[in-house]
């Protein structure tokens, strides 16, 4: 007895140890890629980098501002083409749970999300770049939208289910219709995970570059204008990291930087609306 | 002289003989106080049958849950449907105001009348105006506690300053509204359990309903909110018919005028609660009842 | 919070009063009518126990079962509750056969009345208004739910029982020298029989109010049987 039990103890101690170790593991390319990024680009970040817009080629200074602002805006266009069509098609595949349609519909989803992104770009390039031999920063924002789309959809459907059932039914057996019971329900029950997901979506596409590469493609000047080519932070990162000059290489540095801040900030942000909202609800 | 005064003599006994007779014809102004309903229970208007069922069948599917149930409700009175569990109590009180379409699958046949109108073929969110329902576990809206007894009133039309009054009625009814008069604006998931079971009366009384049907109120609740909901329903039956799942035939017994024995789907019996739970007429109640089966 | 059976409660509790003063009025009545002056007066003291008071006091008693039942079937009634409402059945039998005794004590005492040279014995008088203060002391008791009242009873229950046998002993030693009173002994011995009876279930209801109050079967522990 005594040796069994013994030997379960070291072998409960071994598996622990394991288990820190490949927690350490999987921490150690988080802990280098920061410190890399914050170490290289950190020289980098000054004003200029945030008001000035690129200097012509050869010339050192300058920044990225136009990028900044680029990637806002086209993600900004994204989430406003994904968001609406998400978050329906989540609340539709949640309340027909079960059904052939709901199957057919969360399938798709999961074979949109698993589409290359650059395969999406070159779609996108096709149907929207293409015909009016441009490249616009609304075709960005379509490309990154149809990106987002499965995955707001993915969590939408997913926060909708974990509503109790018996809240949707309480809405019914007061007379409201089931499009009044889901609006006023249900969605402001499931409105901290949807809120959750959709930021988590805004910052896993805000670093897509090769979608990007064939819909807004680059631009050097300061632009707001959606028609016209757009510069994003992933797109102008990837053009210094692979140019010739140091001065480029330390600014992308410097933009990798700031795009992982800005990601940074998204999931803060996240936390942040979620709590608020849990405690609207819960009241605490 | 003294025939005139003779004359109006016998004229006033006979007025006076009328009046008596007049008098003597009236009921007892006090009827309630008769062996049967002793003085001091809140005033009930007659009884008329409210809610009619023939017939009903409720399937899930291929499951048959109710069988050919058959029986009445009587208006401003309590019904308590009793029966060991999946015996289809639930389900057919969640067909008596079309709940269970909710399951993909369900499916009725039969009759069930409210008031001579066929259930079946009234629209279903008037029906569901007319018959509320108050569930196992109360199921707060995420809103304000006021917002929450609203609910029901802004769907079908109410605004302004008579929503107030109405929230404050329906709260006073549910035995609620010195609790949280004062902190109508604050969400409803900071009142305790038996409080929460309250706000969902009271949400579903802001509509004024004819009938209010509730599946197993008490069943989360500690003794006193038990006994807190008991009480305020017995005062409801006045202006409300109620009809009570409950598993529990001792609250049957105490809050119920009469009540239907269901088991495996069937309605074994229905009859006054009293006679019920004193000497029932089937075998198979008087074994449930003394706790010899189920 | 008033919960509405208490109002139940206090029904059975009225009722049970109404049937404790319907068979005070009963023994009084009876008593009244042994020791009436004319035939008249004694017909008429008779006939209101017999034909008015009686059937009510039957009817209260049937209500009152019924009461209960419906209070242990439909409320559960526990603690003070439960032993008020066993008391309340327990009370009710008592009170009813209480008032069948008051009912034999009134047929007898016409026929006392119309037999030559009615008999009046000092012992009856006595006897009565112990019995009578008995059961009013053991209703008092009930309706102010007081255990040392309805103790106080038991005692006298004693007493009782002497003047019973000692009606007993002096109508023996009368009829055994003068035969033709007999008829009239037996009423007598009968009607003092029947007044103990009274007495022995005044005790009964004041055990049931010490039980009703404290909890406590105080049954059978004093020795107050009745002997044949």
């Amino acid at each position: 007895m005594n040796l069994r039990s013994l030997r379960r103890r070291v072998t409960s101690h071994i598996m622990g140890a394991l288990c820190v170790v490949a927690v350490l593991v999987a921490l150690v390319p988080l802990a280098f890629i920061l410190f890399f990024v914050v170490s290289k680009g950190i020289g980098a970040v000054n004003l200029d980098f945030f008001t000035q817009t690129p200097k012509p080629v050869g010339e050192t200074g300058g920044g990225m501002s136009n990028s900044i602002v680029g990637t806002l805006l086209v993600c900004g266009l994204g989430g406003l083409f994904a968001i609406p069509i998400g978050i329906m098609s989540g609340i539709y595949v949640a309340q027909s749970a079960g059904s052939q349609r709901a199957n057919v519909v969360r399938f798709a989803a999961d074979i949109l999300n698993g589409i290359p992104s650059i395969v999406i770009g070159v779609f996108v390039y096709a149907i929207a770049v293409s015909p009016f031999r441009q490249f616009t920063a609304l075709a960005g924002g379509i490309a990154l939208g149809i990106m987002m789309i499965p995955l707001i959809t993915r969590t939408t459907e997913e926060m909708v289910r974990m509503v109790p059932n018996t809240m949707m039914e309480g809405a019914l057996a007061l007379g409201a219709t089931r499009s009044r019971a889901i609006v006023s329900v249900v969605l402001p029950s499931a409105a901290p995970g949807i809120v959750t997901g959709v930021v988590l979506a805004l910052a896993r596409i805000a670093g897509e570059t090769a979608p990007l590469l064939f819909t807004a493609f680059n631009n050097r000047f300061w632009s707001t204008n959606l028609l016209q080519p757009m510069s994003t932070l992933p797109v102008q990162v990837f053009t210094y990291a692979i140019g010739p000059y140091d001065d480029w290489h330390r600014q992308a540095w410097a933009g990798a930087l700031v795009l992982i801040t800005l990601v940074l900030i998204c999931s803060i942000l996240a936390r942040f609306a979620t709590r608020r909202l849990e405690r609207m609800q819960t009241g605490q | 002289m003294s025939h005139i005064l003779h004359r109006s003599a016998v004229f006033t006994s006979c007025i006076l003989k009328i009046i008596h007779m007049i008098m003597s014809a009236q009921p007892a102004l006090d009827s309630r106080a008769t062996p049967e309903t002793p003085a001091g229970k809140p005033e009930t208007p007659a009884a008329v049958i409210k809610l009619v069922v023939k017939n009903l069948s409720c399937y899930y599917g291929t499951n048959k849950a109710v069988r050919d149930v058959t029986l009445g409700i009587q208006e401003h009175r309590t019904t308590a449907l009793i029966g060991p569990s999946g015996c289809g109590k639930s389900t057919f009180l969640r067909a008596l105001n079309r709940m269970n379409e909710v399951v993909p699958g369900a499916r009725v046949e039969g009759e069930m009348l409210l008031d001579g109108q066929d259930i079946l073929k009234m629209e279903i969110t008037g029906l569901r105006r007319r018959v509320g329902m108050v569930f196992q576990k109360a199921n707060p809206f995420p809103k304000s506690i006021f917002d929450n007894v609203a609910y029901g009133l802004r769907i079908h039309g109410g605004k302004g300053s008579q929503l107030e009054s109405a929230v404050e009625q329906s709260l006073r009814r549910s035995a609620l509204w010195d609790e949280v008069k004062d902190k109508l604006h604050r969400s409803a998931f900071e009142l305790s359990g038996g409080q929460q079971q309250r706000l969902s009366i009271a949400r579903a009384l802001a509509i004024s309903p004819e009938v209010l049907l509730l599946d197993e109120p008490c069943s989360a609740l500690d003794p006193i909110s038990t006994a807190r909901i008991e009480e305020l329903l017995y005062n409801l039956k006045s202006t409300c018919t109620i009809v009570i799942v409950t598993h529990n035939m001792q609250q049957a017994a105490r809050a119920s005028d009469y009540t239907g024995y269901f088991l495996m789907g069937r309605l074994i019996e229905f009859n006054e609660t009293r006679t019920m739970f004193e000497n029932p007429s089937k075998q198979e109640t008087e074994d449930y009842i003394t706790g010899r089966f189920g | 919070m008033q919960r509405h059976f208490e109002i139940e409660l206090e029904e059975l509790r009225l009722r049970v009063l109404e049937m404790g003063s319907l068979v005070q009025r009963a023994l009084q009545l009876s008593v009244e009518a042994l020791q009436g002056r004319s035939i008249g007066t004694t017909a008429d003291a008779s006939n209101e126990v017999i034909e008015r008071i009686e059937p009510r006091v039957n009817e209260l008693h049937r209500e009152i079962d019924q009461r209960a039942l419906d209070l242990h079937a439909l409320q559960q009634v526990l603690a003070v509750d439960l032993r008020f409402v066993t008391a309340a059945t327990r009370i009710g039998s008592d009170l009813e056969r209480m008032s069948d005794r008051s009912v034999n004590i009134a047929r007898r005492a016409i026929s006392i009345l119309t037999s030559p040279n009615p008999k009046s014995l000092k012992q009856i008088p006595r006897m009565a208004e112990t019995v009578d203060s008995m059961v009013r002391d053991c209703l008092a008791a009930f309706e102010h739910r007081d255990p040392t009242l309805a103790r106080a009873i038991l005692q006298r229950d004693r007493k009782v029982d002497e003047y019973r046998d000692d009606v007993f002993q002096e109508l023996v030693d009368e009829v055994s020298t003068e035969t033709r009173f007999i008829q009239q002994a037996l009423d007598l011995i009968l009607i003092s029989r029947n007044l103990e009876r009274i007495a022995d279930h005044a005790t009964n209801i004041a055990e049931s109010v010490v039980f009703m109050v404290v909890g406590e079967d105080i049954r059978h522990r004093y020795n107050t049987a009745s002997s044949a």
